[in-house]
């Protein structure tokens, strides 16, 4: 399993490195607009993210434009719905609102921090993602 | 002020809401159903909607203790909606009521902050069996049919998660980035003064340049409540997130919310602090004007947790104003009728805990006066009253009590109808009620409606009934005048709890005019 984390914050990004790398491969990038970088990247690879973790609140690009970039990407690279790269957003935001938003624009799931790591993963499992097996 | 929800997450808060809201329909439906004793196409797709929205909200609460059951009724459903249209009355009715039923207690023990004590596999498994016998009575073919269509529209749903903060109490989630970095600021060097932490909040204070606004209150606020965790800090960074929350003062530990008590201990600590700080400036004397950069901050930083505090424990009335204009619009346009809404004393601060069975009574009584009180465009015109109706809602509060006042200029309730449908239903108190105001309180019998005429959103008799528990489970009561012709008036009256409401207001300006 391969996972993107975008976060600003290098407290936050570390220990969002640290719990992930026990699944997957992790890659890190620090706003937005890398991480939109680093996704359009992989898909013209073909080494495509299985999940991304978008921070809200980052300098460039923020986490709901990365977000509406990663989608439109994938559109045009022809990738379907069902196949596509589950996204959640990881913020200390918890507007109403702003949930609202980043679930009509297409992300899978919303994690407000300090991340609750056990219901991370379990949301990670409902969404198909493989946690159980080699990385 | 939408990060000021101090004590729990606002999802779920809208969440819990919901779920009151969609029980409420189900009940409506349920009671529609037992009128005529049976269950039609249009009230099946009607709890089919119902039952696809609280799985919807319970799957993306990872409320699963709900989820289960509902989906396992949900496929029930699909079978009634697609190929079996002949619903048995009675065992449908009784499935229907134990889910409701169900649904409440789990939504209760969540509001008392306990864990589910069961995952709903058993009543899932009940709906399933009853589907697999349902099953039984159709062909494979439309077996497969109704399974068909039911995958096909489940793989379309978008798949929607959301995840609390792990600090679901601390109102850490609340703050901003901003704040956060603030705070942990003096977490990256390490504590010069380990033993004293006075001198760790003044430090932190001084660090903020201002505490004007109320998000940078937020921020002051954490330092005060973080400081045993900034003393404590030698962990590595990336060990931060985990520590704080972990590290809550004392008696936060462990909570998955703070409590009222909590509150009042917290009010009491900040009080404290306005305390010291006028023997502060009795002390200092002339000595204060040297010092005025100081504390100056230290007042901000104290009226800012008090008004902290204030808006964690109280919230305007103001905040149900756009779900009861929602109310209204949709009523208006499903009854095709006209009415305006006028909503008065919307600063009116009540007690945040009653806000949830305040609005639920509200949007109930009204919905009841527009369905019921307010007369069809037509008849308004013959009756030589303005083509819209009003209705007004006037929220006030004496020294003692909290005062929600609902008005319409409606047709008003005839009471001897009342009494005669009240008589009709066999409700024994209709036999003994003699004085207007007698037969009035017959509306808040369960099963007794205001009108002949049932609407699809009210007057099956339920409704008063729950309204009036609702006040009363807050100590409050509810009264009704009525004149046929012009109109009816409500008058919901709750008693005030000692600590609450007024008494910070009053605090908080004594302690802002000191300066």
């Amino acid at each position: 399993m391969r996972i993107l984390i975008a976060e600003d914050d290098f407290a936050s990004r570390k220990f969002m490195l640290k719990f992930l790398s026990k699944y997957a491969e992790v890659d890190v990038t620090v706003d937005g607009q890398e991480a939109a970088a680093a996704f359009e990247l992989a898909l013209e690879d073909g080494i495509r993210y299985d999940l991304v973790c978008l921070d809200i609140m980052m300098p460039n690009m923020n986490g709901i434009e990365a977000l509406t970039a990663i989608r439109s990407l994938e559109e045009q690279f022809g990738i379907d719905r069902s196949s596509r790269a589950r996204v959640i957003m990881t913020t200390a935001l918890n507007d109403v609102n702003q949930v609202d938003q980043a679930f009509d624009l297409g992300c899978e799931g919303y994690a407000v921090k300090p991340i609750d790591t056990d219901k991370f993963l379990v949301i990670m499992e409902k969404m198909g993602l493989d946690i159980h097996g080699d990385k | 002020m939408d990060n000021m929800t101090a004590n729990s997450d606002p999802m779920m808060e809208i969440f819990l809401e919901e779920c009151g809201d969609l029980v409420t329909q189900y009940e409506t439906y349920l009671h529609m159903a037992g009128e005529k004793k049976e269950y039609d196409l249009t009230l099946i797709n009607e709890i089919f909607r119902i039952t696809h929205t609280l799985k919807a909200d319970a799957t993306m609460m990872l409320f699963e203790c709900v989820a289960v059951p509902t989906r396992a009724f949900e496929r029930l459903l699909y079978f009634y909606r697609d190929e079996c249209s002949i619903v048995n009355f009675d065992e449908f009715s009784d499935m229907l009521t134990r889910l409701i039923d169900y649904v409440k207690s789990e939504v209760q023990s969540i509001l008392n902050g306990e864990a589910a004590d069961t995952d709903g596999d058993e009543l899932k498994q009940e709906f399933l069996d009853y589907r697999d016998k349902l099953a039984s009575g159709i062909s494979v073919e439309q077996v497969e049919n109704v399974e068909k269509k039911a995958k096909f529209e489940i793989q379309d749903e978008p798949m929607r998660f959301y995840i609390g903060s792990a600090t679901d109490a601390s109102p850490e989630k609340k703050s901003t980035k901003t704040a956060k970095k603030k705070t942990a600021a003096p977490k990256t060097k390490p504590a010069q003064v380990k033993d004293n932490a006075a001198e760790e909040i003044k430090k932190d204070a001084v660090g903020q340049k201002s505490a004007k606004s109320s998000e940078t209150a937020g921020a002051s606020e954490l330092s005060g409540i973080d400081f045993e965790t900034s003393l404590r800090d030698e962990q590595p960074e990336d060990e931060k997130q985990k520590d704080r929350s972990s590290s809550e003062i004392t008696w936060l530990k462990d909570k998955s919310s703070i409590t009222g008590d909590d509150l009042e201990k917290l009010y009491n600590l900040v009080t404290s602090l306005g305390g010291v700080e006028e023997r502060m400036m009795a002390r200092f004397g002339k000595e204060y004007d040297r010092y005025a950069d100081v504390f100056g901050e230290f007042h901000e930083i104290n009226i800012a947790l008090l008004d902290w505090i204030t808006q964690a424990s109280t919230v305007p009335m103001g905040h149900i104003s756009p779900k009861l204009h929602k109310t209204v619009s949709e009523m208006n346009t499903r009854l095709e009728r006209k009415c305006g809404l006028v909503i008065e004393g919307e600063s009116v601060l009540i007690d945040r805990t009653w806000m949830d069975k305040i609005s639920g009574a509200l949007v109930h009584m009204l919905r009841n006066s527009i369905d019921h009180g307010i007369e069809s465009k037509e008849k308004r015109k013959i009756l030589g009253k303005p083509a819209e109706g009003l209705i007004k809602v006037a929220y006030s509060q004496t020294e003692r009590e909290f005062i929600i006042e609902l008005s319409d200029d409606g047709s008003g309730i005839d009471v001897e109808n009342l009494r005669k449908r009240a008589l009709e239903r066999g409700v024994y108190e209709a036999e003994f009620a003699e004085t207007p105001e007698e037969i009035m309180e017959l509306m808040f019998i369960p099963g007794v409606s205001t009108h002949e005429k049932e609407g699809i959103y009210s007057g099956r008799g339920v409704g008063m009934d729950v309204v009036k528990h609702n006040i009363e489970e807050l100590g409050g009561n509810i009264s009704v005048k009525s004149e046929i012709g012009k109109g009816t008036v409500f008058t919901v009256s709750i008693p005030l709890k000692s600590g609450t409401n007024g008494e910070e207001e009053s605090l908080y300006e004594d302690f802002d005019s000191r300066r």
